[in-house]
């Protein structure tokens, strides 16, 4: 008998609102994230949704596209690549990293990705944007939480 | 998203009965608050207690919907899941709007 080794999950959604809470409605439930904190695996789902949503709303905006989300070798369920073959992504040295001034309908997207995130990296190979989001942990001090971490990647 | 509106002394409670506000909700969230507040009375209260998920884009739905507000009206909110708190509290938006742990306390805040 094979023994039971868990695979890797990956995922292959269009890129639409819909798939983008489906899909993370199966990682809430998956296996990835079952050994998370529900502080980390609830900051973990906030970042891929604030990512995903980006691919959809910029990467695509007039057309059908895909996405791709794969677990990257890491801490289990905090470590993750997104890719697209969507329009390509600003350099994220351009992106803003600051969180808006006041009332804001936008802009928050990638401040809560920053402000949750201990590592973010970009490429755009072969004519995909390649995006890899190593999570904050959660645990202890709670960063998450504070907004305190907002202000260290500022 | 569906929207359960109720009717007390003096204030307006909306009551999203979707779990989750995010970039699939917000559009229609936003066109349906704007209904609301415009029949709404002075006070216009967001009892968030039955959302587990907030992202970015329905977080901007809910700041959208103060233009909706007419002078003297003011939009607060209630019942903030841990999940949902934590965005406004990550964007600072938990200094725009008036925040009551729970409907109940917000219905006997005074205005």
């Amino acid at each position: 008998m094979m023994p039971c080794v868990p695979r890797p999950e990956r995922h292959l959604i269009a890129a639409d609102p819909q798939a983008v809470r489906d899909l993370l409605l199966a990682l809430e439930a998956g296996t990835q994230m079952a050994a998370l904190t529900p502080d980390s695996r609830e900051c973990a789902l906030l970042v891929l949704a604030e990512a995903l949503n980006n691919v959809v709303e910029h990467g695509y905006p007039d057309a059908v596209g895909w996405i791709g989300l794969l677990p990257v070798p890491g801490r289990a369920g905090l470590a993750w690549r997104i890719v697209d073959a969507g329009r390509p992504v600003p350099e994220l040295a351009q992106l803003r990293v600051a969180m808006p001034d006041g009332p804001a309908e936008g802009g928050f997207g990638w401040p809560l990705i920053r402000a949750l995130t201990d590592e973010v990296r970009l490429s755009r190979r072969r004519g995909w944007n390649i995006l890899t989001l190593r999570m904050r942990r959660a645990e202890g001090v709670l960063p998450c939480q504070d907004g305190v971490s907002a202000g260290a990647v500022a | 998203m569906e929207l359960a509106v109720s009717q007390h002394d003096g204030v307006t409670v909306v009551q999203p009965a979707e779990a989750r506000l995010d970039a699939r909700a917000a559009v229609v969230f936003k066109d349906r608050m704007k209904h609301v507040i415009e029949a709404g009375q002075d006070r216009v209260v967001l009892d968030l207690s039955a959302v587990v998920f907030l992202d970015s884009s329905g977080l901007g739905a809910v700041v959208a919907a103060m233009r909706f507000l007419r002078t003297g009206q003011v939009l607060e909110l209630a019942g903030l899941t841990p999940a949902v708190g934590r965005v406004f509290r990550l964007t600072r938006m938990d200094t725009v709007f008036t925040i009551h742990p729970g409907l109940d306390d917000a219905l006997r805040a005074a205005a």
